[in-house]
């Protein structure tokens, strides 16, 4: 071989290696803007330059639409990050590991806090600051389980702004054909469900069947619906509970009256799928809401409504809160948008369009709920919406057990296989912590 | 007289020797020496950051453990991890289907596209369509036209009967296993195979014309034409041409991510998805760049075959 083929093969190996290498550390960062952070902030007085970073949600659209009128209130000019989810949770790691600052405020989930304040401590305590200011935030008019939600050990870090809940939609005029009323047990549930399968017309239900957070989502209203829990009081998994093993087994029944492919349904397709008048019940998260009110979108606008999950148990959380990054040299001005962002008067103008408020005032108002009949359920549900899991190993655990769900769905393993399996996995990993 | 050339000649033969028989390869280094140094530097220290933080238990969302040296840890983890072997199989079962699927049909439309003489170029033009698209809009697409509720393609095989309730396949194209990967398999050969039919005939275009003619003379058929004639010619192009499409669907993340997120019950997972939640979902970042560095060494040695494999036939030839 000469010295020129092997420095060629060299070469070509040495170029693959780089765009292989090259593709795992882009890490899908789909981010186009390259926002500053304001410095122009002063430490006591709101104003200036601020910076969020954002996924957004039709609910977040709306208010990004009203930003004109907080700046014109208050001369703070306010910068939007709006990527990808999975960038954002990423930029939101990387900003509060190195502290660099690059956003002021950051859209959050429950989920997210014991990473982002126990292992990070990235973000501002924001009541604390909040009362350090000599300002009221306001909780008091939203319920404890949710002030609960954005907590970290009795202290607020995320003003909660989307109050999106696990609810269950029905279809009205079928169940008025079929001479049903919505479930108030499990068992009525997937009762009803059977009842009003008439494929392909119409299929019972729905179910987000996608591996990853979907399933974990819909099964886990269903595992504490039956009784069970993800964790024992000692805080050790109990993923191979019989209530855990009947969850799953409600799961696959409930399948079986599903269009084919919910094993692979994600939120949006849920929505979709009752959306376009394909299933007569299904479990949406409730920052849906504008899709089915959506005329280019909803062939079901007056002809659904929400009911609470059935039982009293618990339900799974999925709502959206704002956060100060404790870096932030805009903290101020940060805060005064938070505090515009969550108010109640900005809540009520974004109803219209669908949103979920988490004032308690806003969701019982009677004028609002005459015209805007969720707010109503919501209101209901409300108290009973946590979040599932407060772990810094939430996206490993997720990933674990619904890995698992999966196989049940789709039927490579058997609820008490997958099950047995999950339960191994999770005291694997919460061994590791 | 012989005495003297007997003294004289050895030393000096062997230094001239060496230097006359690679000097062509000595000029050559010197050509190639700066533009390889500068990959060196520019890439050496990557890939030094890439490897030491593979031997650290490190969570870059913790950073109040720290990064701890456990040497090759993390390997011994991975090699002992069902799911790194699944995705890892995946990896290789999307590769080998989908490149030879690609290079087959690749083939036969090169060879086809050969023969067109008017609006080769706009054919062309129109036939890179799918190559010039992201991956991820590709996966998307697809994701949808497959949907077994309002999907296009669905709709198609449910009406001919390979889909639906009494046809051949009774679940759901992206919620059954073996179908969601064919399905991603597919998606990449639909996106690809292009790509792989215009370096071909480029490869085809560039042959000389006298092995053909002297073919023709000698009565061979078309068949014998093309498998003694335009296969061991269009070596170097088939080499290039397989070992990018390797290399890049070894890669494969986006469609997958876009089509599946890994599922059914982690049947699509890649090794590169793996990877990316290993260390963007969970921050593990030692376990990933290990991830990294023995997906990408699997990679060199798979090309590195290929390479020896063509190059001996091409001796053989």
């Amino acid at each position: 071989m000469s010295p020129i083929t092997r420095l060629a093969r060299a070469s070509v190996a040495a170029v693959v290696f780089a765009l292989v290498a090259a593709a795992c550390s882009s890490g899908g960062d789909s981010s186009t803007s390259s926002p500053s952070a304001g410095a122009s902030g002063s430490a006591t007085a709101p104003s200036g330059e601020i910076t969020f970073l954002v996924s957004s949600t039709p609910t977040v659209d709306n208010l990004i639409k009203m930003i004109p009128d907080f700046t014109a209130q208050t001369g703070i000019t306010v910068n939007v990050a709006d990527i990808d989810y999975d960038a954002m949770t990423q930029k939101e790691t990387l900003d509060l590991r190195s502290k660099t600052g690059q956003y002021d405020v950051f859209w959050v989930e429950g989920t997210f806090l014991p990473r982002y304040v126990g292992q990070l401590n990235g973000l501002e305590p924001l009541q604390d600051y909040a009362s350090s200011q000599g300002i009221d935030l306001a909780t008091s008019d939203m319920s404890s389980t949710l002030v609960d939600n954005f907590s970290v050990d009795g202290k607020l870090y995320a003003m909660p702004f989307e109050n999106t809940l696990m609810m269950s939609a029905v279809r009205n005029d079928l169940y008025e054909q079929a001479n049903l009323t919505p479930a108030t047990t499990l068992p009525e549930y997937l009762s009803n469900v059977q009842a009003l399968n008439d494929p392909p017309t119409v299929y019972g239900t729905e179910i987000m069947g996608q591996q990853g957070e979907p399933i974990f989502y819909e099964w886990v209203n269903w595992l504490w619906g039956e009784g069970g829990d993800l964790f024992d009081t000692a805080g050790a998994p109990t993923l191979n509970t019989p209530e855990a093993i009947k969850a799953t087994e409600d799961l696959i029944t409930l399948s079986k009256s599903a269009p084919p492919g919910v094993a692979n349904y994600s939120w949006d397709q849920a929505a979709t799928s009752f959306a376009t008048g394909q299933v007569s019940t299904a479990v949406l998260f409730s920052d849906q809401t504008p899709g089915l009110l959506d005329p280019s979108n909803s062939k079901v606008i007056d002809k659904w409504s929400y009911v609470p999950f059935p039982g009293d148990k618990p339900t799974a959380f999925g709502g959206y809160a704002w956060a100060m990054n404790a870096s932030s040299q805009n903290k101020p001005a940060a805060l005064a948008f938070i505090q515009w962002a969550t108010s109640a008067e900005v809540s009520k103008q974004l109803v219209p369009d669908g949103s979920s408020p988490p004032q308690t005032s806003v969701q019982t108002d009677p004028a609002l709920q005459s015209k805007y009949p969720w707010l109503k359920a919501e209101a209901e549900a409300s108290s009973r919406a946590i979040v599932p899991i407060k772990n810094t190993a939430y996206f490993d655990l997720v990933d674990a057990l619904s890995t698992d769900l999966n196989a049940a769905l789709t039927g490579s393993m058997t609820p008490d296989e997958a099950m047995a399996d999950a339960q191994s996995k999770w005291e694997d990993i919460l061994a590791a912590q | 007289m012989a005495q003297a050339l007997t003294t004289t000649a050895p030393a000096p033969r062997g230094r001239r020797s060496f230097v006359t028989r690679h000097r062509e390869a000595l000029v050559g280094l010197a050509f190639i020496a700066p533009a390889a140094i500068f990959l060196l530097l520019v890439m050496g220290y990557p890939i030094s950051y890439l490897v030491r933080h593979s031997l650290n238990k490190e969570n870059f969302a913790n950073p109040a453990a720290g990064a701890t040296f456990i040497g090759f840890g993390n390997y011994t983890s991975l090699l002992q991890d069902p799911e790194f072997w699944q995705s890892t199989r995946t990896t290789a079962l999307i590769v080998v289907f989908a490149v030879a699927l690609e290079f087959l049909l690749g083939l036969i439309l090169a060879l086809l596209l050969q023969r067109v003489l008017a609006g080769r170029r706009l054919l062309i033009a129109l036939m890179l369509i799918p190559s010039m698209m992201m991956p991820i809009a590709v996966g998307l697409m697809w994701r949808f036209m497959l949907d077994d509720s309002y999907g296009m393609v669905s709709y198609y095989l449910s009406r001919v009967g390979l889909t639906g309730p009494d046809g051949m396949v009774k679940g759901s194209l992206l919620g059954t296993a073996h179908t969601a990967l064919a399905s991603i398999v597919l998606t990449d050969v639909w996106e690809w195979t292009p790509f792989m039919a215009l370096i071909l005939l480029a490869g085809l275009q560039s042959l000389p014309t006298e092995p053909f003619e002297a073919a023709a003379v000698d009565g061979a058929s078309a068949w014998q034409e093309f498998r003694h004639v335009t296969i061991p010619l269009l070596r170097s192009a088939i080499t290039v041409a397989l070992l990018i499409r390797i290399a890049d669907a070894m890669r494969i993340l986006d469609i997958v991510f876009s089509m599946t997120n890994g599922g059914p019950a982690n049947a699509t997972q890649t090794a590169q998805l793996y990877t990316y939640r290993t260390g963007f979902e969970q921050f593990n970042i030692g376990l990933a760049f290990a991830q990294v560095v023995l997906v990408v060494s699997a990679t060199i040695v798979v090309c590195a075959m290929i390479f020896r494999q063509v190059g001996r036939d091409g001796a053989s030839a």
